[in-house]
């Protein structure tokens, strides 16, 4: 199976929750769509994010939009107007999830070929 | 939804929800204080002397006393992976961000003014993962003129004023 950055088959955009990130995941395909919904965890994103997000992580899936969104918990370090952190809104933690590296099938790489 | 005529649509089938008994606010407190510098460090080893102005600089604030916690400090190097450090870009060769500073100068306060609204929107419609726009619209800041001279001492009479309580 061949390995690929998860930005070959999703796109992102995220940004902030109070102390947290919201970063949402959009599928580029229905296969892609299936194969994150079963293989994007919540533990997965967290593990992958841990250097930034602390926190938990907890995922909310829309299907009618082919979009995970995942709520990280602890990313901001206070969030907002209290952040000393360059990206006080998180607004870059999408494109951090998307430079994951996944096993992903061919068909689903080939189904995001348009 | 159906189109109905030109420029009209009729949408039929939409569900919806009791009002909750909460409304959404916004609650803005005092919460302490904060202070944020930067300067930009060249290289050759522009990585490693960023650090040791760093380590110079709480070296410095604890000699005086001054000690602050790991959730009340901060360390940067834009440039050198801020944005996506510890997840899995060390070694890549590429920088994980770049920091686009642009200004404009002039006689007109009103033109000089224009430029700070065109640059927060990209923020949330331009690509994603544009962040770091803290303190808002950049707004026109007077210049103060500088200018080195010689006077001749003639014209100035020196005067000294004693106050006292």
């Amino acid at each position: 199976m061949p390995t690929a950055l998860l930005s070959t088959i999703a796109h992102a955009r995220s940004g902030d929750k109070g102390e947290g990130s919201n970063v949402g995941i959009i599928a580029r395909s229905d296969a892609a769509y299936a194969y994150l919904k079963q293989h994007l965890t919540a533990e997965v994103v967290r593990e992958h994010m841990r250097a930034i997000n602390p926190g938990g992580v907890k995922r909310f899936a829309a299907d009618n939009m082919r979009v995970l969104n995942f709520l990280l918990e602890d990313s901001l370090g206070g969030g907002g107007s209290a952040s000393l952190k360059t990206d006080a809104q998180g607004k870059t933690h999408g494109l951090g999830v998307l430079r994951m590296k996944l096993d992903i099938p061919q068909d689903v790489l080939d189904s995001t070929r348009g | 939804m159906e189109q109905e005529g030109p420029d009209r649509v009729r949408i039929s089938g939409v569900k919806g929800g009791p009002p909750t008994p909460t409304y959404k606010v916004s609650m803005s407190y005092h919460d302490g204080w904060k202070a944020v510098g930067q300067l930009t460090i060249s290289g050759p080893d522009a990585r490693e002397k960023a650090e040791l102005c760093a380590a110079i600089v709480w070296d410095r604030l604890a000699f005086d006393g001054f000690e602050y916690a790991p959730d009340e400090r901060m360390i940067e190097f834009v440039g050198a992976n801020v944005c996506h450090a510890g997840i899995g870009l060390e070694g890549s060769g590429e920088p994980s961000e770049v920091v686009l500073r642009m200004g404009v100068k002039g006689p007109d306060k009103d033109k000089v003014n224009r430029f700070g609204p065109e640059l927060v929107p990209l923020v949330t419609s331009g690509p994603p993962g544009v962040t770091g726009f803290a303190g808002g619209r950049p707004k026109a800041t007077e210049i103060i003129g500088y200018w080195p001279a010689l006077m001749t001492k003639e014209l100035v009479e020196p005067r000294v004023t004693v106050f006292s309580s």
